[in-house]
């Protein structure tokens, strides 16, 4: 068949040619607006694809988990369920008691709390494909209004929370941030991953307790070495950025704080795009800065898996955000 | 060449690319993800199959476009550099295919090497020249690297391919140069 057209394939090859130079001298909307228009077409053959991809991977995952699994002893598996129902009673007068307390304190926790209502909506989103090419780590989420920059969260966050919280807390499962709108179509958009070497966030470092070290605290005296606890534990301010890889890395992180592997990145809510301590990543490695030895390099990976990444939330907030907030 | 055919062929391919690609990803600490181009296969199998240049060249810059738009705008990417990029290692394979003996395993990993390190050395050039100074050298050298290493594992996977579009080929091309019975 031929192309319906007077053009021969020569002068065809020539106007595309032009057009392709052309956009590559336009700005970078215009290309974003093309690939909207191909990802309403992309997107409902891909959504069938990325369903085998992401079931095939999180399978291999599960067969891999349970291959280097160790054999346990039935004994100990009985002594360990008893454990865990003893604790799941005990978790669950816990929870009683929270919502008590919750209850209590909800109204003065506003004004003097360190946690603080985060009104926003939550657009929810599944993500249809990946990038063609591996430099950029990006995926296509289908879902309507957008806005650009905003966040995604695989997180159920509660969106209200002036508003009665809900009764069963553990819609509170352990997921975290995952990356931010890049670009939005109508009923497409483009997510920008943690690891992409173009997302940046201002985040906080968590340390946890549980990992003994030791901290500069400030004395009476000065500032004393002593061992990190719950009481003395303070949030790191810090701004991460994707490695291009596989995780984040932030290189200015002061070698007194001792960030060790084992601590978690979280959201810090002062740019008010992102509610408060949303997991985002957990230190793997720290390393000393070669340029400033009193400074180290912080490595952490993603907490979500973002190759088995489907169901999202992005992060609407209903309060304008400031001036120069987390890009 | 039946265009409509290669039409709906570049619209499977981008779907498949950005999809079922992820299975083939390899995951590295050391370079982060290596996967395959799987149109850069598909350009070369139709460079070495149509007789006429600007027919190669075309189809090379449609499946170069196709992928240009299914890439993402992560680091301030704009469409056309991989549509040229194409356009120009589809010319090229056309041009120095008479050299080479396609139905050879050797030649089509040789040609898938040099198209796909062509073509994506020459787009991460253009997409950091275009983007000015948000590019570092950094960033630069380790898009490089992975260039390389996706133009290796697709020329490694290119005979895999070329042997399934074989058995489709008059389909798409009934009049290929290449004989039934070769």
């Amino acid at each position: 068949m031929r192309i319906p057209l007077k053009l021969n394939t020569g002068s065809l090859l020539i106007i595309l040619l032009l057009l392709s130079a052309v956009s590559c001298a336009l700005p970078q909307q215009f290309s974003n607006y093309l690939r909207s228009r191909l990802d309403l077409i992309l997107a409902p053959l891909a959504d069938g694809g990325t369903y085998v991809t992401t079931t095939v991977r999180s399978r291999s995952q599960d067969l891999e988990l349970r291959a280097t699994a160790p054999v346990v002893p039935q004994g100990q598996i009985d002594a360990k369920d008893q454990e865990i129902s003893y604790l799941h009673s005990v978790l669950v007068m816990q929870r009683e008691y929270y919502e008590r307390q919750l209850a209590e304190q909800r109204d003065a926790k506003g004004f003097y709390g360190e946690y603080h209502d985060f009104p926003c909506e939550l657009i929810p989103g599944r993500v249809v494909a990946a990038d063609a090419m591996p430099y950029d780590k990006g995926r296509t989420i289908r879902a309507d209004k957008l806005p650009n920059g905003a966040f995604v969260t695989t997180r159920e966050l509660i969106t209200n929370r002036s508003k009665e919280l809900p009764k069963d807390l553990s819609v509170l499962t352990a997921t975290g941030l995952v990356g931010q709108i890049a670009s939005a179509g109508e009923f497409t958009a483009r997510m920008r991953l943690l690891t992409d070497s173009n997302f940046k966030i201002n985040c906080q470092i968590w340390r946890d307790p549980a990992i003994e070290r030791k901290v500069l605290v400030k004395m009476p005296g000065g500032e004393q070495a002593v061992q990190l606890t719950a009481a003395n534990n303070s949030f790191i301010e810090a701004r991460a950025k994707g490695d291009g890889k596989k995780g984040l890395v932030i290189d200015d992180v002061m070698d007194s704080y001792n960030v060790r592997e084992g601590d978690w990145l979280v959201t810090r809510a002062s740019s008010l795009e992102m509610p408060d301590h949303v997991r985002i990543a957990q230190v793997k490695k720290v390393t000393v800065n070669r340029n400033n030895p009193l400074m180290r390099i912080v490595y952490a990976e993603p907490y979500v898996d973002l190759d088995t990444l489907r169901d999202v939330y992005i992060v609407l907030p209903l309060t304008v955000p400031p001036q120069g907030g987390a890009k | 060449m039946r265009w409509i055919l290669f039409i709906i062929l570049v619209y499977v391919a981008v779907v498949v690319q950005t999809t079922l690609g992820a299975l083939l990803a390899i995951h590295s600490d050391w370079v982060g993800v290596i996967a395959p181009d799987l149109l850069a296969i598909l350009a070369v199998f139709i460079a070495l199959a149509l007789r006429n240049v600007a027919d190669a060249a075309l189809a090379c810059l449609v499946l170069g476009l196709g992928l240009d738009l299914a890439s993402g705008p992560g680091s301030g990417s704009v469409v056309g550099p991989m549509a040229l990029a194409y356009a120009g290692g589809g010319f090229l394979v056309f041009q120095f295919r008479e050299i080479f003996f396609r139905e050879k395993i050797l030649s089509q990993v040789i040609l898938v090497l040099v198209f796909a390190l062509l073509t994506h050395v020459t787009w991460v050039t253009l997409q950091a020249v275009i983007s000015g100074f948000d590019t570092t050298w950094d960033i630069y050298g380790q898009r490089l690297l992975e260039a390389v290493l996706l133009a290796v594992y697709s020329a490694a996977l290119a005979p895999v391919l070329h042997t399934g579009l074989i058995r489709y080929e008059r389909l798409l091309i009934p009049n290929s140069g290449r004989g039934r019975n070769r």
